[in-house]
């Protein structure tokens, strides 16, 4: 979030919710239903795999693509809806690069990993980055420059 | 998609379970990222992968159970031996940030877009 909003500060504030909801997506859908499945799972009900893990390729390049398509038709503006919602979801990958996801799955399973920091170290960051992202979105705002 | 991504979670997983119960795994490694501490004995202690259980061999007084941790382990034999410990100690406050992040989701969603024909977001 706090990276979406620096980047709608440097380029103009219009459509931050969409860009917003897309840095978020890939978490919503890729991750919270395994995260409730293999609780689930853990609990002892008799959660079949693929509803526990298959939604993980919602969390991928080629899942978001399509889960964004489909998302962007409930919006006015589906253009400009698909590219926010698409931008932020490859933002939201951009900071798992030190967790080596299949990248380009179903295609190659392939690690992509950068190795320049891990997703972990990053924490200290994040606060004091969403406090700057959503100042410099701020003043931007105020700025009218949207 | 969805059947091919669940054949990669899951064979790495029974891989990981093969090897603890025969020893065709001897000298290779696996790396358990951010695994769940289940329970500690004297000189091993148990993390939570997934739904999987792992028993790994290595003396650290100072683990708490509950805690999350990064394991690299190599097998010897049935026996998974550790070669190097990550402790996150940031993982609280970022359970916080993490519910913070969930909380600034519905303001997004509830405050940030309104119906006119189709959703448009607003500002």
């Amino acid at each position: 979030m706090a990276t979406a909003l620096l980047a709608k500060a440097a380029l103009g504030t219009r459509h931050t919710p969409t860009l917003l909801l897309g840095v978020v997506l890939p978490d919503l859908a890729g991750r919270v239903p395994v995260v409730l499945g293999l609780a689930a799972v853990n609990a002892g009900l008799p959660v079949p795999d693929v509803l526990v893990y298959g939604w993980g390729v919602l969390h991928l390049p080629f899942g978001m693509v399509p889960l964004c398509f489909l998302l962007a038709q409930a919006f006015a503006n589906r253009r400009a809806a698909f590219g926010n919602l698409l931008a932020g979801c490859l933002l939201h990958l951009a900071f798992h690069t030190g967790s080596g996801y299949p990248l380009l799955f179903p295609f190659s399973t392939w690690h992509g990993e950068l190795g320049w920091i891990g997703t972990e170290a990053t924490i200290p960051w994040s606060l004091p980055l969403g406090l700057l992202g959503l100042g410099a979105w701020w003043w931007r705002r105020k700025r009218g420059a949207s | 998609m969805a059947w091919r991504h669940t054949a990669l979670v899951t064979d790495r997983s029974d891989w990981i379970r093969d090897c603890e119960v025969e020893e065709d795994c001897a000298g290779r490694r696996v790396f358990l990222a951010l695994v769940t501490v289940m329970s500690i004995e004297d000189d091993r202690y148990t993390v939570r992968k997934l739904e999987n259980d792992h028993l790994i061999q290595g003396v650290h007084p100072e683990l708490k159970v509950g805690e999350t941790v990064s394991v690299i382990a190599g097998w010897e034999g049935e026996l998974l031996v550790e070669h190097e410990l990550t402790r996150h100690p940031w993982r609280p406050y970022k359970n916080g940030l993490g519910l913070i992040g969930v909380a600034l989701t519905v303001v997004v969603l509830v405050g940030g877009f309104r119906w006119e024909q189709g959703v448009v977001p607003r500002g």
